[in-house]
């Protein structure tokens, strides 16, 4: 065996001109293995009618490959028997070794799995603990589990297990391919639980459970779960460390991110039917998610990275984390059937909580058996109340600071409630004055109206000269001054002009002047009655009025009022006026935190306004814009940026150019980003949303400060140290300028800390630091959490300077509570 | 077997040649050589025993080669290097040995290599055998071509890697191994289910 034989080809030219032809081919074949099968017939007549036999060539090779004849060749296995088994084939390798469909023949003729184990265990070890658990495994008799027949050596001294064969597939890949909705996900989920519900009675744990020991065979029309490998783990459990994990090139082979933390930790022994619970718990979250709650990441030094995360981090919730890999348009084959927002929603809440419940950290804090598990599953299937509830209190508000924490820097997305009374203002006006001709006496406040307000306007002119311009707000004074001394006998013209006027001092900030509300509600209510749809729209405004003073109570009152008096609104401009209210009302519900309620009358004034102005007017920007932020207060940041770029695309095609809604969009998708953690999303958006502040607002607007404090933040993200440092430079002069208050200065001060952090200049990093924490603990009290974030951020910088005690010393103060 | 390795004992093999492999210097020669006699060692040890009933993995004795071969291990660059190297010893084990199969009884029970289907669906049987002597001549026709190709199969075939395994080897990417996995693979089993000559040049 020396070499090629003595056929080579003589002349080196003709190898260099077959490889090259080779070449060709090989060019020709990978290209049309990518194509679909019309495409590739049609390149290959193309090519056949030049090169004849390059076309066939490639042909020949392309069906070889698509052949289910012939050699397969996949990898080597040289055939033959173990003990009384005849290996029929290999089925699988994996950490523990590999895997072999074989055939028994005596004392029965069957097909039977067999499990070798990887060699460098100690057989006699395994052996005499299989022994140990062989009487506990014969008394398993479950039709979800794969009985263990038979453990024996192998000639080369490996110990392998004889199992029932079940032709089937891991169960997440099962789902995937069948394209399984949650409820179908969580039915074959159940069968697994009482599989292993029924070992734990008989006492047995698995301690190994992941989709590849839970498989899913077909028969009969129908999908049966069996679990394989029982009494495996513990048989081979000597050295279920770090060890197993590895291979001795230190090459991880074995997946740690099923196992639970008490098993990952120094006594991996002291596991109880818990152990179980956790590792269902990871399979339910894979099953329902699509990935793992933990993923360990390449690079990481599995085992060790993975025990770090399970003793320190909170899986994200199954919702949340859908929602995100949804945005991130990851490739996710199982939401064919469903869109992401539905299936993010059937998550959240039970799923959510049963899920997080089963993966506690603390076993004593999980379902205390696998039946509790499958029970709860059971009642969210039947919508019935769960025992897995919202985590606690405490357990939430810290989520809340760690989730929070970059929309709290963000400056918040921007909720667009104060435009609302701006578009009804337009909207009712206009729709108004065109179609209530129908009503005498409104068509002829209406006019007088008009007129008194085309009167005012035109007073203005003579009294002025052209250098000496009349400010917005005398002009206002000066009419509502005429309102009140010049109509008193015209108690329903006054009453409308009174809301006008009250609309307009609502949007330039002058809460006091806004009061005459109140007035006008009197004086309807003394000319019409307890009701009327003039009333309808000022209780409205007044609860637009009650929101700004931050009365949500007397606003939510108001607005169901003016609600209650349009229920059957039959004009347009009833209409128009009642999407307004109902998405007042929205507003206020989303300030409470109210999220479903807040969804339902956005979306009832959405069906209103589309049906109103059709679905792309602009006006319908703002509604699209509070769902977002509904969608993103809920964790559903796929809907969440559906909805904020449908809001921008809307608002573009209106508005040219710059817009303060357009800078909020856009600080909206940035912040939505930086959520995210995707940085590099987000520094377009919040670089245009900060460009456009700065064009339009006063050039120290405490905005523009936010703007550039949020964006330098992402900058220093990013690596753009130098643009994060001119940033947070501007903000810091404007806010020095016009004396911004603690709670804003700080966000800056942040800022600094991370970007010197960043450039490795810690003394200074420390310094702002301090600073931050003094002024929250000034503007916030030193409970808080703000200023908890505070403490641990110095603590990083005072530990990375090597300043460890007093990084300690921070890291206590900062704890969460 | 001995913890340590036996020159002697590596030289009692048939040399493994060094023309046809790429190898380019004597420090690979020896250590094909080496591994060529460790393998051969221990996978006639498993298919000469008294039964005939024995298992041999590939991946299994090449994982367990790298494990005897403790004391060299400095001798290779790394495990990607070993690997190669591992795969093409293991590749000649194999010939040889059914080249000595056959040359003892000749026609009669020449070993048979299965080449499983791992991706098949459970249930379905799939046992087509090929000689490995046919395997090993199409290769060589196969090198004449594509030297890469036959290194990949080597690999992933000879030495169980997967494909992750195969790219480090080889220093390329993931996805150049699943091409010319692919390609070499439909050009084999063309070329044996053809049972044309392996030794005739193409036409």
């Amino acid at each position: 065996m020396t070499g090629i034989p003595g056929s080579d080809p003589p002349v080196e030219t003709v190898n260099v001109g077959r490889k090259d032809r080779y070449r060709q081919v090989k060019e020709l074949f990978t290209e049309l293995l990518e194509v679909d099968p019309t495409a590739r017939g049609a390149r290959l007549r193309e090519i056949e009618s030049k090169d004849p036999a390059l076309a066939e060539e490639v042909r020949s090779l392309l069906e070889a490959d698509e052949t289910e004849a012939g050699p397969r060749l996949e990898a080597l296995c040289i055939e033959h028997h173990l003990g009384p088994y005849r290996l029929i084939r290999r089925l699988g390798a994996g950490g523990m070794g590999e895997v072999f469909l074989a055939e028994q023949s005596e004392p029965v003729r069957r097909r039977v799995a067999i499990k070798l184990v990887r060699g460098d265990l100690d057989s006699q070890e395994v052996l005499t603990r299989f022994e140990g658990e062989r009487q506990a495994l014969a008394l398993m008799g479950h039709p979800a589990i794969a009985s263990v027949y038979d453990a024996g050596t192998a000639p080369d001294g490996r110990p392998y297990f004889v199992m029932e064969y079940a032709a089937g597939i891991p169960i997440t890949t099962y789902c995937d391919r069948k394209l399984l909705d949650p409820g179908e996900r969580i039915e074959l989920f159940r069968q697994v639980c009482a599989g292993i519900q029924h070992a734990h009675l008989k006492g047995v744990i698995h301690r190994d459970l992941k989709p590849s020991n839970l498989l899913v065979v077909e028969g009969d029309g129908e999908a049966r779960v069996k679990i394989i490998d029982f009494g495996i783990a513990k048989a081979t459990a000597q050295r279920l460390t770090e060890r197993t994990l590895l291979t001795e090139i230190g090459r991880v082979v074995g997946t740690p991110e099923y196992m639970s933390p008490e098993q990952a930790s120094a006594n991996p022994l002291d596991v109880d039917l818990r152990t179980d619970v956790y590792s269902l718990g990871v399979v339910l979250y894979e099953l329902l998610v699509g990935v793992r709650p933990f993923e360990a990441e390449p690079g990481m030094s599995g085992f060790e990275e993975m025990r770090r995360r399970l003793n320190n981090e909170e899986p994200p919730r199954p919702s949340t984390r859908a929602s995100g890999l949804a945005v991130e348009r990851s490739e996710l084959p199982r939401w064919r059937h469903m869109p992401p927002g539905a299936w993010v929603r059937r998550l959240r809440g039970d799923l959510d909580w049963i899920t997080l419940k089963a993966l506690e950290r603390n076993r004593d804090r999980r379902y205390q058996s696998v039946a509790a598990l499958s029970d709860d599953l059971e009642r969210a299937q039947e919508h019935e109340p769960v025992h897995a509830g919202p985590p606690s209190l405490i357990y939430r508000s810290r989520k809340f600071v760690r989730r929070n924490r970059a929309v709290v820097a963000a400056a918040a997305l921007t909720l667009l409630a104060t435009l609302a009374g701006a578009v009804g203002v337009v909207l009712g006006l206009q729709r108004a004055l065109r179609a209530e001709e129908h009503a005498v006496a409104e068509a002829k406040a209406s006019a007088q109206v008009s007129e008194f307000l085309v009167d005012t306007f035109r007073l203005a002119d003579p009294t002025r000269r052209p250098d000496e311009p009349v400010s917005t707000e005398d002009l206002l004074d000066r009419g509502l001054e005429r309102v009140q001394t010049e109509l008193q006998g015209q108690p329903l013209v006054r009453a409308r002009l009174l809301d006008t006027f009250g609309q307009i001092y609502l949007n330039l900030g002058r809460l006091e002047q806004a009061e005459v509300f109140s007035e006008a509600i009197t004086l309807l209510e003394q000319e019409l009655g307890p009701s009327s749809p003039q009333l309808a729209v000022t209780l409205g405004n007044l609860g637009g009025l009650r929101v700004e003073q931050g009365d949500y109570r007397q606003a939510e009152e108001l607005t169901l009022r003016a609600l209650g008096m349009q229920a059957g609104a039959s004009t347009l401009a009833a209409s128009a006026q009642r999407a307004t209210n109902l998405s007042k009302l929205a507003t206020i519900l989303i300030r409470q935190e109210r999220y479903d309620e807040a969804e339902l009358h956005l979306r009832q004034a959405l069906v209103l306004r589309t049906e109103l102005v059709g679905p792309e007017d602009w006006s319908l920007a703002q509604l699209y814009n509070n769902l977002a932020l509904v969608a993103y207060e809920r964790g559903d940041y796929a809907a969440a940026a559906d909805g904020f770029e449908e809001a921008l695309s809307l608002a573009r095609s209106h508005f040219d150019g710059d817009h303060p809604w357009i800078a909020s969009m856009l600080n909206n998708i940035g912040g939505l980003y930086w959520t995210l953690e995707r940085y590099d999303k987000a520094a377009p958006y919040l670089r245009e949303a900060a460009a456009i502040r700065q064009r339009i607002l006063p050039p120290d607007h405490p905005e523009v400060a936010t703007s550039m404090g949020n964006l330098a933040e992402v900058e220093t993200q990013l690596g753009n140290l130098d643009a994060a440092e001119a940033l947070l430079q501007g903000a810091a002069r404007i806010q020095e300028k016009i004396g911004a208050v603690g709670f804003e200065r700080a966000h800056v001060s942040m800022g600094f800390g991370h970007l010197y952090r960043h450039r490795g200049r810690l003394d200074e990093s420390i310094r702002h630091y301090r600073t931050a924490i003094a002024l929250r603990i000034d503007s916030l009290g030193a409970e808080s959490p703000y200023v908890g974030e505070a403490w641990r951020e110095l603590a990083e910088s005072l530990e990375l300077a090597g300043r460890s005690q007093e990084a300690a010393e921070a890291r206590r103060r900062g704890k969460k509570p | 077997m001995d913890e340590t390795v036996s020159t002697e004992a590596n030289t009692r093999s048939a040399p493994p040649g060094t023309d046809d492999t790429g190898a380019d210097d004597t420090g690979a020669a020896a250590l094909l050589q080496l591994l060529y006699g460790e393998l051969r060692a221990m996978a006639g040890k498993r298919l000469q025993g008294e039964r005939a009933a024995h298992t041999l993995q590939p991946t299994a004795l090449v994982h367990e080669a790298y494990l005897r071969l403790e004391q060299q291990r400095s001798r290779f660059q790394n495990r990607q290097h070993f690997l190669a190297l591992a795969a093409r010893a293991m590749r000649r084990v194999l010939v040889d040995h059914a080249r000595r199969k056959v040359a003892y009884k000749r026609g009669g029970e020449a070993i048979r290599v299965t080449l499983s289907g791992l991706e098949e669906a459970p249930g379905v049987v799939v046992s087509a055998d090929v000689d490995p002597i046919d395997l090993d001549r199409a290769l060589e026709r196969l090198a004449r071509l594509d030297e890469r190709q036959v290194r990949v199969v080597e690999l992933r075939f000879f030495a169980g890697a997967t494909v992750d395994e195969t790219a480090l080897a080889l220093e390329v990417s993931t996805a150049t191994v699943e091409r010319e996995w692919r390609m070499a693979r439909a050009w084999l089993r063309r070329a044996l289910s053809r049972g044309e000559d392996p030794t005739e040049p193409p036409s």
